[in-house]
């Protein structure tokens, strides 16, 4: 992955009357890789993908492809195509005619479209549906149709609007896979956006992390998830039970943690934030936090533990390879731990609102500002 | 359905004397229909008919275009604007286009008008001399004329033209002409290749719509023709009274409701195999 970017995004704002979709967002996108726009709804990435298409000019700030200004260039002359979230596949016209139309608004010879059009109905297994009108093929048969039909174009950038909120859970697994391979095959710089972030995790290689119009972190899935900059891209990507702190203090090479809850906690220094600075230690901007994964559940109170909590326990749900137990902490709140089956039968035997103790380790804890404004690590 | 059954009985029947009719299950008044004068008639409800219904198509959707995207307020206001001659007498509308359409009516007056001004343009630039415009205006004649009966049909039937191609518009996808540009067309491309079809549900409706009821028109032809353009109608209202040969303006009453059948049910076939395509979608 070369370090120069495909795509430059320079303190980009887009405000609908008061509203700001997007406030003052800057981030790189690398040639051939997959880049994810994550956030919940109403965050901005759909107004980042139409101002990417050419649907929406911004109110300030830059926007470059290959290094040129792309803001002037109206939809239909930017070398970037759009895989829609309804597909938009034309339903007047055959499956061939849709895939051929933006070769034939090029003005490419007609031998060239045929062959070419034919090559990218193989490439998204729909050689044999050429004839077809869309109102005979099955929605992800559409959605592939969709994907030809931008991939024949061969675009510096494809744009990928929630490709695949609309597909039922078995086939939404498939197509995450499928659609990575297509990516690796044609190299074509895929931008995709979505609200899932399981979907996100597992095919982007970098994921930008959006609330309210503002970026919050650009980072890969796996930096996101161990390393995230705030308690809101902690909390978005995965559960993570949090916990307020009455004051936080270097000692050493450890950071001195108290929490009314969990009383004193030292933390390593890979454990603090990047953007955790002074300015985060009072007690009101920061949390300490612990994911699922790392509470251990026990019966008995454990001998060594830098945290230890007493509960009862709640209910116990089976995922399949692993359980998910919750525990109730004094009415007031309730953790869940992933466990082992094993454990989780174990604990069920002991009955519901028996006494469990919850524990883990202060290295698998984060000291995370609630909004690291921006800062990114 | 009592009058229609007569109708029906009176089309197979012949004057046996001045005020009787009887049924004798004759198909000389359907035979007569295929007469040289008749079909010459006949053609001309056709093509004045299909003339009208073109133009009000062709009009009819840049203005529904404009309603279906302008805002919500200003498309209740516009809307109105197009439903607001319904609440005048169809009669009464008619009328006074006599007087706008007249010889020296508002529209020859405002044709004068421009006539004068380019005129003095022309002169302005020194092309005066060379005659381009004729000597002096002459008013085009409206009244009396097929011009005039396709634009009085044109005028009545253009809010029925424009409501089915705007409902069409409205609940089009907008991501079909985004799509469309996304791909590389221009506005004019994506105009016919996608919106135009796209539309074309409604665009069949609003010529059905139209068209059906322009065949029947009997006012416009009276009042705007003159008695000089007679469509279908004229004709039949004639064999009701003038002639008195009631038999013979049944069959051709039956004749116009038998088209009017025929088209539907085609429009409601192409209703059918569409809804079962977009039952798929």
């Amino acid at each position: 992955m070369s370090d120069n970017p495909i795509v430059s995004i320079r303190n980009l704002s887009k405000h609908f009357g008061r509203f700001k979709a997007l406030d003052d967002v800057s981030l790189d996108i690398h040639a051939g890789e997959i880049f994810a726009l994550l956030g919940p709804s109403g965050c901005g990435k759909s107004t980042l993908l139409r101002i990417l298409s050419g649907f929406e000019t911004p109110t300030s700030g830059d926007v470059l492809l290959d290094n040129k200004d792309l803001v002037p260039l109206k939809p239909n002359k930017r070398p970037i195509n759009m895989v829609f979230q309804s597909y938009a596949v034309f339903p007047h016209m055959s499956v061939e005619d849709n895939v051929a139309y933006g070769l034939k608004m090029e003005g490419v010879a007609k031998a060239e479209i045929k062959t070419r059009v034919e090559e990218a109905l193989e490439q998204v297994h729909l050689a044999q549906f050429g004839k077809r009108k869309p109102h005979q093929l099955s929605g992800g048969q559409r959605q592939r149709v969709a994907l030809a039909r931008v991939l024949v174009k061969k675009p510096r950038l494809l744009l990928l609007d929630e490709p695949l909120s609309a597909l039922d859970a078995k086939l939404r697994d498939a197509m995450r896979l499928e659609l990575v391979k297509l990516q690796e095959a044609v190299g074509i710089t895929f931008v995709i956006v979505t609200h899932d972030q399981a979907e996100a995790m597992a095919i982007a290689d970098r994921i930008a992390v959006l609330n309210e119009g503002r970026l919050r972190q650009v980072a890969s899935p796996s930096q996101l998830y161990q390393k995230p900059v705030d308690a809101f891209v902690a909390d978005f990507v995965g559960t993570i039970h949090c916990f307020d702190i009455d004051s936080a203090a270097q000692e050493g090479d450890a950071m001195r943690v108290n929490s009314a809850l969990l009383g004193t906690v030292k933390l390593p220094s890979d454990a603090v934030a990047h953007s955790f600075d002074s300015a985060h230690s009072s007690s009101a901007e920061s949390v300490v936090a612990i994911r699922p994964e790392h509470i251990h559940v026990a019966a008995q109170q454990p001998l060594t533990a830098d945290v230890a909590l007493l509960g009862s326990l709640g209910d116990i749900a089976f995922q399949g390879q692993h359980s998910i137990v919750e525990i109730m902490l004094d009415g007031r709140a309730s953790l869940t731990a992933v466990t082992t089956n094993s454990d989780a039968q174990a604990l069920h035997a002991a009955g519901t609102g028996s006494p469990v103790w919850a524990h883990w380790s202060g290295s698998d804890m984060l000291l995370l500002p609630k909004d690291a404004k921006g800062a990114f690590s | 359905m009592v009058p229609l059954g007569i109708i029906f009985m009176y089309s197979f029947g012949e004057n046996v004397s001045l005020v009787e009719v009887k049924t004798t299950w004759t198909f000389d008044n359907y035979k007569r229909i295929f007469e040289p004068e008749l079909m010459t008639l006949l053609w001309r409800t056709l093509w004045i008919s299909i003339l009208a219904t073109a133009i009000c198509i062709v009009v009819a959707f840049p203005v529904a275009l404009v309603i279906a995207t302008a805002s919500p307020s200003s498309k209740a206001w516009l809307l109105l604007l197009i439903m607001l001659p319904f609440w005048t007498n169809l009669l009464i509308r008619t009328y006074s286009l006599l007087n706008i359409l007249g010889t020296r009516g508002r529209l020859n007056e405002l044709l004068g008008w421009i006539w004068l001004r380019t005129n003095d343009f022309l002169t302005f630039v020194g092309a005066g001399d060379l005659g381009l415009l004729g000597a002096k205006f002459v008013p085009i004649k409206f009244l009396g004329t097929p011009g005039g009966v396709v634009l009085g049909i044109v005028y009545v039937s253009l809010p029925f033209a424009i409501l089915p191609i705007y409902s069409a518009l409205e609940r089009m996808d907008t991501s079909y002409l985004e799509a469309s540009m996304d791909l590389g067309a221009g506005q004019l491309q994506t105009f016919f290749r996608i919106l135009v079809p796209l539309a074309m549900p409604g665009i069949l409706t609003a010529f059905i719509i139209t068209f059906i009821p322009a065949l029947g028109q009997f006012l416009t032809p009276e009042l705007l023709g003159r008695g000089q353009v007679d469509m279908i109608a004229n004709v039949i209202q004639r064999q009701f009274k003038g002639a008195n040969d009631w038999p013979f303006g049944s069959a051709l009453s039956l004749m116009l409701l038998y088209v009017t059948f025929i088209l539907l049910a085609l429009r409601a076939f192409g209703d059918a195999a569409r809804s079962k395509r977009e039952a798929n979608l």
